[in-house]
């Protein structure tokens, strides 16, 4: 199981401390893919991400895991930090999104 | 580097704007954003001190993997984020406001590229489905061969779009597309012809023989490829396909 944290951050003129904001966290199990947080709507699942290991184009639909795993090749601006890990249990969460690549 | 003469070429016409000459002079307020991943090509968030947000991308840190994947070189990414804004530049409105400025700037001892946060949000399809945000973006991305313009390469804020992210692009005829989502949807409302206000930009870059200015600024295989497909588009009188670079 994969899970990936994507958040953003600001910056406090007044304290001049940058502040984390929680965006989503994706979880890819098997071939089903979940997506919950405060703004989960930003990642788009449609994304297709080119693996630098041998140039194939992944989509979701090639294995969750493996696409899930590619995610930070499709965030190179900075704008957006994209954590990925291997968990073996995912951790509840409040409004979840779900999406199976099954047919 | 490589891409020395083109750095320099780059340095010597940037700074024109006000935008660009406050990300070129203004001090950078504290230290980067702390990141839990490095991520690819290691891009830090920074403050600038008048509370702009920037993004620094050094030449150091390109993800040579990646930039390869996409035919790049391990030094083209931060190069091509700098040349888009200034193809933008020189085309003109609305070109202009539709890319995010960029410029090269060190940032602790490290030259990269410096790109300034753009408003709104990613993931928003909203821009496909508007004919002025849409065929804009298409032709700006057709011509300067865009590799990964996905939803979350762009950002909409209810009423504007925001090209940003141009490592991938400047593409050579037979480099990988992932993405081109702009491109697709202009052609797909059927709206592939140019229109008068494109022609014009593109007659006016073709007239010039330095490409107005951009030629100088790409190694001269892309300066090649770019003019090709201006002549192309030209002839044609319509954005090129997905992936014809």
């Amino acid at each position: 199981m994969i899970r990936v944290r994507f958040s953003t951050s600001e910056f406090n003129l007044e304290t001049r401390e940058w502040v984390e904001l929680p965006i989503a966290e994706l979880i890819a199990d098997g071939e089903e893919v979940r997506i919950s947080g405060p703004r989960a709507e930003w990642i788009s699942l449609e994304v297709a991400v080119i693996d630098p290991e041998n140039r194939e184009r992944v989509t979701r639909s090639d294995g969750a895991e493996r696409w899930a795993r590619l995610l930070p090749f499709a965030f190179r601006n900075g704008d957006i930090d994209v954590e990925v890990s291997e968990v073996a249990e995912a951790e509840p969460a409040g409004v979840v999104f779900r999406y199976s690549t099954a047919a | 580097m490589k891409i020395d003469a083109q750095i320099v070429a780059v340095r010597a016409v940037q700074g024109t704007l006000g935008i660009e000459r406050s990300m070129l002079s203004e001090a950078f307020a504290g230290p980067p954003a702390p990141t839990s991943s490095p991520g690819v090509n290691a891009t830090k968030r920074l403050a600038l001190s008048d509370g702009a947000t920037v993004f620094h991308k050094p030449f150091s840190g390109v993800s040579v993997a990646n930039a390869l994947g996409f035919g790049q070189t391990d030094e083209t990414p931060p190069l091509h984020d700098a040349v888009a804004w200034r193809v933008a530049v020189a085309l003109g409105e609305p070109w202009q406001s539709l890319v995010s400025p960029c410029v090269l700037r060190e940032h602790d001892g490290d030259d990269g590229a410096l790109s300034l946060q753009a408003s709104g949000w990613p993931g928003d399809l909203a821009p496909t489905l508007s004919p002025t945000w849409c065929s804009s973006a298409a032709f700006f991305d057709s011509l300067v061969a865009q590799q990964d313009r996905h939803a979350d390469n762009w950002r909409w804020d209810g009423s504007r779009l925001t090209l940003i992210d141009h490592g991938y692009a400047f593409a050579r005829p037979g480099d990988i597309l992932n993405h081109t989502d702009l491109l697709v949807a202009r052609r797909d409302h059927g709206a592939s012809a140019l229109l008068g206000g494109e022609r014009w930009a593109l007659e006016r870059l073709l007239g010039d023989a330095g490409l107005l200015g951009i030629e100088s600024l790409l190694l001269p295989d892309r300066a090649q490829a770019l003019r090709a497909r201006a002549e192309r588009m030209l002839a044609r009188g319509e954005v090129l396909g997905p992936g014809e670079f």
